[in-house]
């Protein structure tokens, strides 16, 4: 078709800001013709973040193509869960489609409708799309099931952030291993009156446990064996955590406030000149380089893959979040219309290259692997698509929020000094086995 | 004092007062006392099914009080908290009162500023906390290191101690103000006559403030105690956003420990269960009180 | 005729001797000085998240930016702003808040007249039970309560909301009203009612004014909890009904909590409750200071 080679030659030609006429061409083809659901009004649950309010941006153009209004109902960010509870209590259909995060367990994936069927309608191929990492944490049966139950719409890749210039200045490269960053570190702190990496241990939503995981899988180590019982005390577990602890605890790498940190608090730290590295989800660019937000310019700040132990490869821990329509909802086919046209490649590319944000999010294979994207990011992209191949995600089980929780609070007792390793994670596998028995 | 009063009280008047309170009430808040008790008896996995489901008898305390360490984590927090957290409240509050009872533009300046903590919402206040006792760029915590050199260094909130101590500041920076004010209000509606009386027969402040003062000021205090006590029990806006509960579990009370079974866990009839056991604990303590709210009336 | 009332204040009583002054006035130097110090642990925190609504997210993370930073309106102008709208919360939350409190204090009065002034089968029992139904936290009976509204079709209103605060506030009017009114000395009412006023005449004109500074205490407290309620008005809500709580629990977000935003909001929230509660100390310091009733 005529409109589809003038998209492709735009695509390749173009470098940032996109037309939107170029996607809509593409994605209206996906529609249903004679727009059958004009007049329907179809709410969203989400939450505020840039990648969102982009999207939102761009539904007048949707609301042209269908006569469908879209309304985006934003909720608080740590008030999601207690929403989508009540609609699993409620069945209230308040709204239509509705965003889920791995991280709060698929006891929530009941309130989805399984979209196998309209997705083959449509002859939208999920697997081509999404790396299996994310597309995963869409699925029911613990993310083995055969129902896919959403488009992942945010999910995340883990990288190491550091400050270029004083990288430079001091003849570092970006570190390896973890024993290279802690080495580093120690480094910076001598030479600088900058601490070495900021570490979280603080505990704020199971945030002190994503690159603890890096460390567990990367020793060998699991969360749970393959009985389903607790398997991160193993000797190698506990080597694992002993070497994430000792970060700050006895190489003190990282600033002594770490123990209380947060993501957020250990972005900061770096984005105010006070850490010199970071490892932390690649959206967390952004808040790096935006000089309302950091002190930091763009030349400053560096990213490379994650540390790995040595001699493996590089891991990352991923995460993600994901939007489907309620089982409830009495809108079903206008809110797959939706998601259809959301779930353009194009619309997230155009995201991509915006160039009034930076907003690094992508999830679908063909964006992670764009020219253009990965130009404008210094092939953060394609590094992403490669530790996607290999990443682990949350795991999917019913406890695991209970579960994230006792980990989380031992991590962070750790960190107060409060314990030793192996007593702390002996004393939480004991709660684990109680967990996982009911 | 009230024993010529039966004319008084032989009238049935009081029902129709009573009656408009005491329907609502009974509708829309006795609803949940009811309802949560026998919620508290079933199982109710919220994943797994969408209403309570079957009964299980005591299953539920069972588990509490015999298979749930944290439950019982939880209790030894909440004492902490509550005693530390009422007693300095009404310390600062009674104290507070007093100072401003008089006359005068400093004290009309405090009065007018009393309400103010109470009326910021309590996340506002448990983030503005945090921020104050960051350990990198937090004010308080670099003020307390200017004055305590040794402190320079803590990191408030990675501390068990440190961190029910900043819980409990800011619950009782957010009340006692307010409590002040509900206080000056009793001392308001005390007659001064008898005080008046006292001071030119020669008693001292104390002595005016201990034998006709506080006597006529103790149904003001007892309520005042029990609903501070109360609120310190359901306190969670300003936990969950100073700490998180943490580190560890050494600042998640019961409130907490509630609010988590329901919402994380998905689990509404151990909620419930847990929930009943802390009203039972309340009952218990507010039965006590009541004994001094009711006495004073001979 | 009663007598003009007599105000306290600060002079020392000479009537009684000879005093050292110098006591008297250390001792009134040191109230000061007290005073002094309860203003400021009420100010400045204050005014230190007043400062950060003014500053970039940048210099909210810092010490060097504490008191030197360039100054900016963009919070104050963006909560307002799609997506966060806090102008449309701001109006729900004082029509809820306005409606619970104007329909639940005189429900109060009644009943803790009632409760103060007659005994009666189970007084003790039902009173509890009154204050009992707040014992039970509220996330336990949140998912209930959704139920329930949903069924009645008032998911999102305004006036569930005003319900819910309702049986929330009216424990706490009635059993603080109740210590206020058992203050107020019974025999006024007494030989009044001897004299022949009507019961509700009684309430009106003898008992109300006596105890006003308790009524309105109370409404301030049943305000500010209506105010600051988050987790029903979360649950119910999903549009039209949104209050300012939910507005700034928003601004915890993915990227953490956006301090600056929540300072401009807490900024924006408190100065009207200050305002009206400026109002009513007029009337309630005329209350304190004109002495106790007549």
């Amino acid at each position: 078709m005529k409109r589809r080679n003038i998209l492709q030659v735009t695509a390749a030609g173009v470098g940032a800001g996109i037309a939107p006429w170029a996607f809509s061409q593409g994605s209206s083809a996906m529609l249903k013709p004679g727009k059958p659901y004009a007049g329907t009004e179809v709410n969203l649950l989400t939450v505020v973040a840039p990648q969102f309010k982009a999207h939102e941006a761009k539904l007048a153009e949707f609301e042209a193509l269908t006569g469908i209004k879209v309304k985006y109902q934003y909720v608080p960010f740590g008030s999601t869960r207690e929403k989508l509870t009540a609609e699993l209590v409620g069945a209230s259909a308040q709204y239509d489609v509705l965003s889920a995060m791995d991280v709060w367990g698929p006891s929530l994936y009941n309130l989805f409708e399984p979209l196998n069927g309209m997705l083959a309608e449509k002859k939208i191929d999920m697997q081509a799309r999404y790396p299996n990492a994310h597309l995963r944490a869409a699925r029911d049966g613990n993310g083995n099931g055969k129902n896919v139950l959403g488009f992942p719409i945010r999910g995340h890749v883990q990288l190491m952030f550091y400050r270029k210039d004083i990288f430079n200045q001091l003849g570092l490269k970006p570190p390896a291993t973890w024993n290279d960053m802690v080495e580093a570190g120690k480094l910076i702190q001598s030479k600088t009156n900058l601490s070495g990496v900021a570490m979280y241990y603080g505990k704020t939503g199971g945030q002190n446990l994503m690159i603890w995981f890096n460390y567990l899988w990367g020793m060998g180590a699991d969360l749970l064996d393959a009985k389903g019982q607790p398997a991160f005390n193993s000797p190698a577990g506990i080597a694992a955590t002993q070497a994430y602890m000792d970060v700050l605890i006895k190489h003190k790498a990282a600033p002594a406030a770490a123990a209380s940190f947060n993501e957020t608090d250990a972005v900061n730290s770096v984005a105010q000149g006070k850490s010199a590295m970071v490892p932390v989800w690649w959206w967390r660019y952004a808040s790096l380089v935006d000089p309302k937000t950091s002190t930091l310019k763009p030349e400053q700040v560096g990213f490379a893959p994650l540390p790995s132990m040595p001699g493996k490869d590089n891991t990352t821990y991923t995460n993600t979040w994901f939007y489907g329509i309620n089982k409830n909802s009495k809108k079903k086919a206008a809110a797959m219309e939706f998601l259809t046209w959301l779930s353009d490649p194009e619309i997230e590319r155009s995201v991509l290259l915006d160039k009034s944000m930076n907003e690094v999010v992508a999830m679908q294979t063909k964006n992670l692997l764009d020219g253009d994207v990965n130009a404008r990011y210094n092939g953060m992209h394609v590094y992403g698509a490669q530790a996607l191949k290999g990443a682990k995600g949350t795991p999917l089980f019913a406890q695991w929020p209970q579960v994230s929780d006792v980990l989380e609070a031992a991590i962070s007792e750790l960190a107060s000094g409060q314990k030793q390793v192996k007593p702390a994670l002996d004393e939480a596998a004991a709660k684990v086995r109680r967990i996982m028995r009911a | 004092m009230r024993a010529e009063s039966s004319q008084l009280r032989r009238l049935p008047v009081h029902w129709v007062l009573l009656a408009p309170a005491l329907l609502f009430v009974a509708a829309m808040a006795l609803f949940p006392l009811g309802y949560s008790l026998l919620l508290s008896f079933r199982e109710w996995k919220l994943a797994r099914r969408s209403s309570p489901g079957d009964f299980v008898g005591f299953s539920n305390y069972i588990n509490l009080l015999t298979d749930d360490p944290e439950f019982f984590e939880a209790l030894r927090v909440t004492g902490v908290f509550i005693t530390a957290d009422v007693l300095l409240t009404l310390v600062v509050a009674l104290g507070a009162a007093l100072l401003l009872q008089k006359t005068g533009r400093l004290n009309t300046l405090a009065r007018t500023m009393l309400i103010l903590p109470f009326v910021m919402s309590p996340a506002l206040i448990g983030i503005s906390f945090r921020f104050f006792l960051n350990a990198e760029y937090g004010v308080v915590h670099h003020l307390i290191g200017l004055l305590i050199p040794a402190m320079k260094d803590t990191v408030w909130l990675a501390d068990a101690t440190l961190s029910m101590a900043a819980i409990v500041a800011s619950d009782v920076w957010h009340w006692a103000p307010y409590m002040t004010l509900v206080i000056l209000g009793g001392l308001a509606s005390i007659p001064t006559e008898t005080q008046e009386a006292a001071r030119i027969d020669g008693a001292s402040g104390f002595q005016v403030f201990r034998d006709i003062t506080w006597p006529q000021l103790l149904p003001v205090v007892a309520v005042v105690a029990v609903l501070k006590t109360v609120f310190a029990l359901k306190a969670f806006d300003t936990i969950y956003t100073l700490t998180n509960g943490g580190p560890g579990n050494s600042t998640k009370t019961l409130a907490y420990f509630v609010y988590e079974q329901g919402f994380s866990y998905y689990d509404m009839g151990y909620a419930a269960a847990a929930a009943y056991l802390l009203t039972a604990a309340l009952l218990v303590m507010a039965g006590f009180y009541l004994r001094l709210a009711f006495a004073k009336n001979r | 005729m009663p007598q003009p009332p007599k105000p306290v204040t600060n002079k020392p009583a000479l009537i009684d001797g000879y005093r050292a002054p110098v006591n008297e006035q250390v001792a009134i130097w040191l109230r000061q000085m007290l005073v002094f110090v309860g203003i400021s642990a009420i100010a400045l925190p204050i005014a230190w998240i007043t400062i950060t609504a003014f500053k970039f997210p940048r210099d909210v993370y810092s010490l060097d930016t504490a008191l030197i930073f360039t100054p900016t309106l963009e919070n104050l102008q963006t909560v307002f702003d799609h997506p966060w709208n806090l102008g449309s919360k701001i109006l729900n939350s004082f029509a809820v808040a306005l409606g619970t409190v104007l329909l639940a204090i005189p429900m109060a009065t009644m009943a803790a007249y009632a409760f103060s002034r007659f005994d009666f089968r189970f007084k003790q029992s039902i009173f509890m039970l009154v204050i009992a139904s707040q014992f039970i936290p509220a996330a336990v009976v949140v998912l209930p309560y959704f139920l329930l509204f949903k069924q009645l079709g008032m998911l999102d209103t305004r006036s569930a909301l005003v319900l819910i605060n309702m049986s929330i506030v009216l424990p706490y009017a009635v059993w603080m009203m109740k210590g206020f009114i058992d203050a107020v000395p019974i025999e006024i009412e007494e030989s009044a009612m001897v004299d022949g006023a009507s019961r509700a005449r009684v309430l009106w004109e003898i008992v109300v004014p006596a105890a006003l500074p308790g009524i309105i205490t109370a409404a301030v407290f049943s305000f500010t909890l209506t105010w600051n309620e988050f987790l029903f008005a979360l649950i119910i809500s999903k549009q039209d009904a949104l209050t300012l709580p939910i507005g700034l629990i928003g601004f915890r977000t993915e990227r953490g909590d956006l301090w600056e935003l929540m300072a401009a909001g807490g900024i924006l929230i408190t100065a009207p409750m200050f305002l009206i509660s400026l109002l009513v100390q007029k009337q309630f310091i005329q209350s304190l200071t004109a002495g106790s009733v007549r």
